[in-house]
């Protein structure tokens, strides 16, 4: 039923397989670009290179972002980024699924953002 | 020098994670407790970001068609999430030794099955291709449940699952083992987002450790998009196999205490 046999050019498959790459692409490379700027800005700073170095920053303070030191809130920016791009590729598929009316599989990556959400919830 | 130690670990992790499908937190957390002394909250919190890391570099860098199956693995998610949030919420209830037992029993069963499925009912005069597109994933209701269980075993241990995930693909659905460790990556990266801001939260995640590594996770995992071009699925199968039984050794001496 969802074996890659059926896909044509432009099947909905091909296309989220598409939009993921290049999601995945900007993404990834926007979290890692601004995780390297961050840990060049706190090592230039002057911030000691012994392990573990300093935590990045509570969700909540990254709001005043310019209040803080510059290179650890890039640096966890990118983490947070990076830690969003599963759930981005999730939301993305439930978009496309929605717009080629496929129904069932909508249900089904709804289901795993709920789960998602739920466990995010469950753990914290 | 330990920011490329953390960044040459990062790229052995990411290499093996994403030609194996296993994300590579499995090789991430022994490494960084053993050589960097980093407490295991610290290490787990930095795999899950490199096992995201790895899943973002296989969907990323894969030519058309070897990205993962995107159906398969949400459907396959749906079972293994809801066994994970199951497995986490009764991990209080056993003991360490038992789920440690109980890892390598599942790790064994998963070795033993992927080895006789690659080498039962094939020609051998026939190279088995890695990617194919002309399969239909089949035993879905084995499937889902395998998928639950694993997910349940990664809610009791911790882990992300890839490891039992790819043999259920290749071994019970009948997969391709290519489009298996491509899918798996695409799951083990939604389980580990299910977990890292858990550990955001709690302040476990510290930019100097982890983004050397997830740079060369994220590198790794380019370069195994590209080894995988190359190699065939023998080895493939052959290195998983011989991983997945190290890992129950291990599991099976930490469980009875050897």
């Amino acid at each position: 039923m969802i074996g890659k046999s059926e896909w044509s050019e432009e099947s909905p498959e091909k296309r989220l397989e598409s939009k993921m790459q290049r999601v995945s692409l900007v993404v990834s490379l926007v979290s890692l670009g601004l995780m390297c700027f961050g840990l060049i800005d706190m090592i230039f700073s002057g911030d000691s290179l012994s392990l573990p170095g300093v935590a990045v920053l509570a969700l909540k303070r990254l709001i005043f972002l310019h209040l803080l030191p510059p290179g650890l809130a890039l640096a966890s920016t990118g983490v947070l980024l990076l830690g969003l791009l599963p759930a981005i590729r999730v939301l993305l598929a439930i978009w496309l699924y929605v717009r080629s009316r496929n129904l069932f599989s909508t249900m089904v990556a709804t289901v795993v953002l709920l789960e998602l959400l739920l466990s995010i919830r469950l753990g914290s | 020098m330990t920011i490329l130690l953390l960044l040459g670990i990062g790229i052995l992790a990411g290499v093996l994670g994403a030609l194996l499908g296993l994300g590579g937190g499995i090789f991430l957390v022994p490494l960084l407790t053993l050589f960097f002394h980093l407490p295991i909250r610290v290490a787990v919190g930095t795999s899950l970001v490199g096992v995201i890391a790895t899943s973002a570099g296989v969907a990323a860098f894969a030519p058309r068609g070897r990205g993962g199956d995107v159906g398969l693995a949400l459907r396959l998610e749906m079972a293994t999430t809801a066994g994970a949030i199951g497995g986490s919420l009764l991990a209080g209830a056993f003991s360490d030794r038992l789920l440690h037992v109980l890892f390598a029993v599942i790790v064994f069963i998963s070795a033993g099955y992927t080895l006789y499925k690659g080498r039962s009912g094939r020609d051998r005069s026939t190279q088995e291709p890695l990617f194919r597109e002309d399969y239909h994933p089949r035993n879905w209701p084995a499937g889902l449940s395998a998928a639950g269980v694993a997910g349940m075993v990664s809610g009791l241990l911790g882990v992300g699952g890839g490891f039992i995930k790819v043999p259920i693909m290749y071994a019970l659905m009948n997969v391709p083992l290519g489009v298996a460790t491509a899918t798996s990556n695409f799951m083990v990266g939604i389980t580990a987002a299910a977990s890292v801001f858990v550990y955001y939260g709690r302040g476990d995640i510290y930019p100097m450790v982890v983004v050397p590594t997830a740079l060369g996770v994220f590198l790794g995992a380019v370069s195994a998009v590209y080894a995988l071009r190359r190699i065939g699925a023998a080895w493939v199968r052959e290195a998983l196999v011989v991983l997945l039984i190290l890992l129950g050794v291990y599991m099976l001496a930490t469980g009875l205490k050897l």
